[in-house]
């Protein structure tokens, strides 16, 4: 036997120290323990679980091993940074043992404030300090957290830089805040910047392409846009392999300078060649990766040679063969680099057979399968036989993770009649799916066998598979995380059954681990916000056992609020095995008062020019400024109040709202109040001007559907002298009219579209019912209809066929028997029917020619809409729609019913007269077809739209005004739009 | 006067009653990441390394005491390292312990190694654990560190020719052939390889672990010491 040195110390002991008596053993072992006291505990940890974690039992003798295994197991809970076992007399022979605990404390709120403005910000801060809410806190830390931040602000420029800390203990919840506060101090410029080796520049140039001057001040990024700078400067000059570092940085304290040294080496130019094949500079670029890594290497020049490669076979040559020479002569300040390329014959793989799948259809198969016949994308096809080797091993691999283990996949080449011409067949021998003989749960004692089984998808004679299996792991990890198990371990086992390869015996077993619950929820950082707002958003409450999906819900919903910048989720002594734990929210409230102001235009084709000489409208621009307040948590709640306004020559608008979302703390409920006062000219015929309030309750019927019951009451007033010159006289006193409408409304929204900003799937309907009445405090007594339908389907691959049919209808009733003119249904322009100018569709003015609107409307939208085409400089953000819209706005509803197969104007040529007795009819079907160019951005795809009117109406104009004779006209054909957001 | 009396009838009533002030059974003298080192651990640390070694238990110094205590640490160390691997058999522990019994001649029988052990305060459980974790962290370290011992020829006839040689001379006896000594010698220069390869993986281990020392004396005694053993961060945690 080796001797025993191993865990000697190192050190020899000293030999002149004082020496001490070892305490003796027998003085308390085997007294009785008369009591078991708990000293130094807060009030809130259960003592109960801790007296379970004491192994010394009250009445037996002290037993120094369980004395000792107590305050290991007490020291585990991570509640305590000291436990000391103390004995009193308690009588003859009999102690008192009392357990005396100093209690750890834990990361509360972190707080940093005076950090500089061109410094880091205070989320950086707080992050460089490492203390994370929930995790044991020690002064170490704290110091080390001090380090970190100076460090940060160093890499800022702050070398002067001091911080101070103050800290908040919370006894009673074990939590300690930190509050850090900076001294910047003078930020430092740079120095002197020396570069040495061969860089091909001065240095002041080199200062210059860097960016980096001497007074500059010192940035975090001051280095590294310096090399990124000059990196790029050689990179143009194809000095692909320039090497460039820093070599040192030096602070001086004397005058806050740093000083900087960097190594240059240009080396030589690298010039790229291709033989045997014409590539482009830019093709180049993109397949031979030593541009853009700046590098030559063996193995950047072997992956340009397969990107060669696969680019040649996607071209047709299949069997394609890339060589690369480099030639690096002695003493040369160049590099060349050809590629010599052997194309071989040019083929098309016109198809690609697949035979014998029974379990996964083709379109699986297909899916996974490099190799590829000839598409409109792949002129050519894609194929070489390593791809097809690469694609039998995944479909292979495919059946053999599905559980059959005896699947034969092979491929084969087949040749045309025709040159050129070839085919691949894949054929599978599935063979038998490998199925569950028996399965077992081993080591779960919370929750019972079958409540077990029902989660998870394997199951006795059930097909099995590696991937089921890793499936019903996920689910049975996710169940026992979600039910505080946190420590949950998982092993599976797969054996054959008797030998028999297709039949396996499962066997899951489960290690549980400790039980955790929450014993409190403690949420820090609330402000203005009333503390029952942030409780009714928590799911997970105290007693309840630890659960993951609970927690991310309860943040998810406090985020959803809309009242918070932050919400930082942990638990208190992650480490620690306690099994009661405390859950932390950390809340940082956003600013309450935010501030909007914008400047924009918008143009398209009608928009007024001049008031009352077009009235088809100009093509032209309108600018607009727009100013908007808003006050979230109001009242501490999640209400809000909004102030927005807009200012141009088409719109003059303010309006201001109040919201609830969660009305009388009802979940499915919201209410809105809003008031505005708007002044515009959408239509040509005239400028409104609109004072209206509403109020509006939305219920939440389902995720799908809501209903809006709402009531508006508004003013509309039309200004008389913003007619047209010219408009009817017999007109003007009606609609000049000042017009009050109380109107309450019902609207029922049904959404089921899979993106509501750009929907590929789905469907989207509303109907909208209203009633204007007297009883209600309206001068005008009407009903009103609005219905739409919206559909959108997916089909191949990434094509999206949309359409929608909107059909609304008003109808007068009692006294009234016109509706007024701001009231009634108006069409055309970027959003509805695309072969009209904004709201030109429909009936017109006969003296003026501007359109009156209608009582009804009908609105049918078709639009295919293609996938994204890849382009250069936009990539694949841009896509290409074609659509037909057809439809109208009549007069009545009559008119609207009866002509809805008419799809040319009637009587035409009642418009080219000019007498006052004719009568133009606008009652038919309007169609237009065109396209339009979508380009996606992070709100929406922006949209062009041209649309060509196929059957454009004629009308006359038969009030002479200045420089306008009366006349006839026929509505521009030719329209475009430029908007954001889809039509429908 | 019999206020007095009654006094001093009262303070020795309470003494003889109780027999004892307040006593510390146990407590937390350091923790090594975050696991807690008691002072009955050192004691026992203490005890064991005297009975091992057939010493009177004597007073202890502080520098005695500081190296129970590093000991200690690299023990705990290993042992959250191993976790639960390596256990010896009952079988190498009886053997273990026969060997610590040889050094006692007056421990024949089983109650005289049962007094034996009772006068350094051991149970024979007590012995027993603590000789399966003695084992336990040998084996561990024999199997980290000797698969990577080598030792050359070249060293082991350096040995004989420049040290076992002439020590055997000297006390006037005759050496015996390289060929009969050289597999004593291979082990002997293996285990010293051992032994400070053992030394630096401990200095490696230290300066990455969390080791906060509560008990002042060692706190200063391990800072007297300095490196390599206080690489690893010597301050306990304080509010």
């Amino acid at each position: 036997m080796c001797a025993l040195p191993m865990l000697v110390s190192a050190q020899q002991p000293a030999t002149s120290a004082k020496a001490t008596q070892l305490p003796a053993r027998t003085s308390l072992q085997g007294m009785k323990v008369a009591q078991i006291d708990f000293q130094g505990l807060v009030a809130t940890i259960p003592q109960a679980h801790l007296r379970s974690l004491v192994q010394q039992e009250v009445g037996t003798p002290l037993d120094r091993i369980k004395i000792r295994d107590s305050i290991k197991a007490l020291y585990a809970t991570g509640r305590f940074t000291d436990i000391e076992a103390v004995a009193d007399p308690a009588g003859p022979d009999e102690i008192k043992l009392t357990f005396i605990f100093k209690q750890s404390y834990f990361a509360g709120v972190v707080s940093v404030d005076g950090f500089p403005k061109s410094g880091p910000n205070e989320s950086q801060m707080v992050n460089a300090s490492k203390l994370q809410l929930g995790y044991t806190y020690s002064k170490e830390k704290v110091d080390q957290a001090v380090q970190l931040m100076l460090q940060l602000l160093q890499d800022y420029g702050y070398y002067h830089a001091t911080i101070t800390h103050q800290e908040v203990a919370h006894p009673e919840t074990q939590q300690m805040d930190v509050a850090f506060h900076v001294a910047p101090g003078a930020r430092a410029r740079v120095g002197t910047v020396a570069i040495t080796g061969n860089s091909g520049f001065s240095v002041g140039q080199v200062e210059d392409i860097g960016k980096i001057h001497p007074h500059d001040w010192v940035r975090f990024d001051t280095v590294s846009r310096a090399l990124q700078r000059l990196r790029k400067k050689y990179q143009k000059q194809d000095r692909l392999e320039a090497q460039i570092a820093l070599t040192d940085k030096k602070y001086n304290p004397a005058n806050n300078t740093v000083d900087y040294s960097f190594e240059v080496d240009r080396g030589p130019t690298v010039e790229v060649d291709v033989e045997g094949a014409n590539l482009s500079s830019g093709q180049l670029r993109k397949y031979v990766p030593v541009f853009e890594e700046n590098a030559v290497d063996t193995d950047l020049l072997n992956e340009g040679r397969r990107n060669i490669r696969d680019y040649m076979q996607s071209r047709g040559y299949f069997d394609a063969k890339i060589e690369v020479k480099e030639n690096r002569p002695a003493n040369s300040s160049q590099v060349h680099i050809v590629y010599a390329v052997d194309k071989g014959e040019r083929q098309k793989l016109t198809r690609v057979v697949i035979k014998g799948n029974r379990y996964f259809d083709r379109d699986t198969i297909r899916e996974r399968m490099i190799v590829q016949p000839a598409s409109m994308v792949l002129s050519h096809g894609r194929f070489s036989q390593s791809a097809l080797a690469r694609d039998v091993q995944s479909i292979t691999d495919l059946y053999q993770s599905n559980g059959f283990e005896s699947v034969k996949v092979s491929g084969e080449v087949m040749h045309d009649q025709k040159k050129g011409r070839m085919g691949v067949t894949i054929t599978i021998a599935e063979g038998p799916q490998t199925r569950v003989h028996s399965l077992t749960i081993k080591g779960n004692k919370s929750f019972s066998d079958e409540e077990l089984l029902s989660k998870i998808d394997t199951g006795e004679g059930q097909p099995f598979s590696p991937a089921i299996a890793a499936t019903d792991r996920e689910t049975l990890l996710n169940f026992y995380f979600n039910n505080g198990f946190p420590n949950v371990q998982f092993q599976s086992e797969v054996k054959p059954h008797n030998g028999d390869p297709t039949k396996v015996d499962v066997t899951y077993s489960i290690n549980e681990g400790s039980r955790v619950f929450i014993s409190r929820v403690l949420v820090s950082g609330l402000e203005f916000t009333r503390p029952y707002i942030v409780d009714r958003e928590i799911e997970i409450k105290p007693g309840q056992p630890l659960s993951q999906e609970a927690m991310l819900n309860s943040q998810r919903r406090l985020y959803d609020l809309g009242i918070f910048n932050v919400v930082d989720m942990a638990i208190q002594n992650p480490d620690g095995a306690a099994t009661y734990k405390t859950l932390l929210y950390n809340i940082k409230e956003a600013k309450r008062y935010t501030f909007n102001y914008g400047f924009g235009f918008e143009f398209g084709t009608g928009t007024n020019q001049a008031q009352g000489t077009s009235p088809q409208g100009k093509t032209g621009i309108s600018p607009r400024v727009s100013f908007d307040v808003t006050r979230i948590n109001f009242r501490g709640r999640d209400q809000s109040i909004i102030f927005k306004s807009r200012l141009g020559q088409l719109e003059r608008r303010a309006l201001l709202s109040f919201d609830s979302p969660r009305w009388l703390d009802l979940p499915n409920w919201r209410l809105t109040f809003t008031t505005f006062y708007d002044n515009s000219r959408d239509v040509n015929t005239f400028a409104s001007e609109r004072l209206e309030g509403s109020a509006q309750l939305t219920e939440v019927l389902s995720k799908a559907s809501q209903l809006l019951y709402r009531f508006s009451y508004r003013r509309v007033k039309v200004d008389p002298s913003s007619f047209p010159v010219g408009f009817s006289p017999d007109l003007i006193p009606i609609y000049s009219r000042p017009v009050r409408v109380g109107m309450p409304s019902l609207t029922y929204i049904q959404d089921r579209r899979d993106d509501p900003v750009n929907s590929t799937k789905g469907v989207y309907n509303t109907l909208d019912i209203g009633v204007a009445s007297g009883y209600f405090g309206s001068e005008a007594d009407f009903g009103r209809i609005l219905a739409q339908n919206s559909t959108y389907h997916r089909f191949g691959k990434g094509y999206v066929f949309a359409r929608s049919l909107r059909i609304g209808v008003e109808m007068p009733y009692g006294s009234s028997n016109i509706i007024p003119l701001p009231e009634r249904f108006f069409a055309g322009g970027s959003n509805s029917l695309r072969g009209f100018a904004i709201n030109q569709a429909g009936p017109r003015d006969p003296a003026t020619g501007s359109p009156l609107g209608g009582n009804a409307m009908i609105i049918n939208n078709l639009e295919l809409r293609l996938p994204p085409t890849p382009l250069p400089f936009v990539g694949n953000n841009v896509s290409f729609v074609l659509f037909h819209d057809m439809g109208n706005v009549f007069s009545t509803s009559n008119e609207m019913w009866h002509n809805l197969w008419r799809f040319s104007q009637r009587h035409p040529d009642t418009c080219k007269d000019l007498s006052a007795n004719s009568k133009c009819d606008f009652n038919y079907m309007s169609q237009a077809v065109g396209g339009g160019i979508r380009y996606k951005t992070p709100i929406g795809p922006v949209r062009v739209d041209l649309g060509y009117n196929l059957n454009a109406p004629l009308f006359p104009i038969k009030q002479a005004s200045t420089g306008v004779t009366p006349h006839y006209e026929r509505l521009k054909r030719f329209n475009f739009f430029f908007s954001i957001g889809q039509t429908f | 006067m019999r206020l007095k009396f009654a006094q001093i009838a009262i303070v020795l009533l309470l003494a003889t009653g109780c027999g004892f002030a307040s006593q510390v059974v146990d407590r937390i003298i350091a923790t090594v990441n975050g696991k807690p080192v008691l002072q009955s651990e050192l004691e026992d640390e203490i005890r064991f390394e005297a009975l091992q070694e057939a010493r009177p238990l004597t007073a202890v110094t502080a520098a005695e005491r500081n190296a129970a205590f590093q000991r200690l640490i690299e023990r705990q160390l290993l042992l959250q390292q191993m976790q639960d691997l390596y256990m010896p058999t009952a079988a190498e522990i009886a053997h273990r312990e026969e060997d610590i019994r040889v050094l006692y001649a007056s421990a024949k029988s089983n109650a005289a190694w049962k007094s034996v052990l009772a006068s350094y305060g051991f149970t024979q459980k007590e012995l027993d654990d603590l000789i399966s974790s003695q084992l336990q962290t040998l084996r561990f370290v024999e199997m980290r560190l000797r698969p990577t011992v080598r030792v050359q020829r070249s060293e082991i006839v350096a040995y004989y020719n420049d040290k076992l040689v002439p020590q055997v001379k000297r006390m006037g006896a005759e050496p015996d052939p390289l060929s009969a000594v050289a597999d004593k010698i291979e082990e002997l220069l293996t285990q010293q390889k051992i032994d400070k390869m053992f030394s630096t993986w401990m200095q490696n281990l230290r300066s990455q672990s969390e080791i906060h020392i509560m008990d002042p004396e060692l706190k200063g005694a391990a800072k007297d010491t300095e490196a390599p053993f206080g690489a690893g961060g010597n301050e306990a945690p304080s509010h």
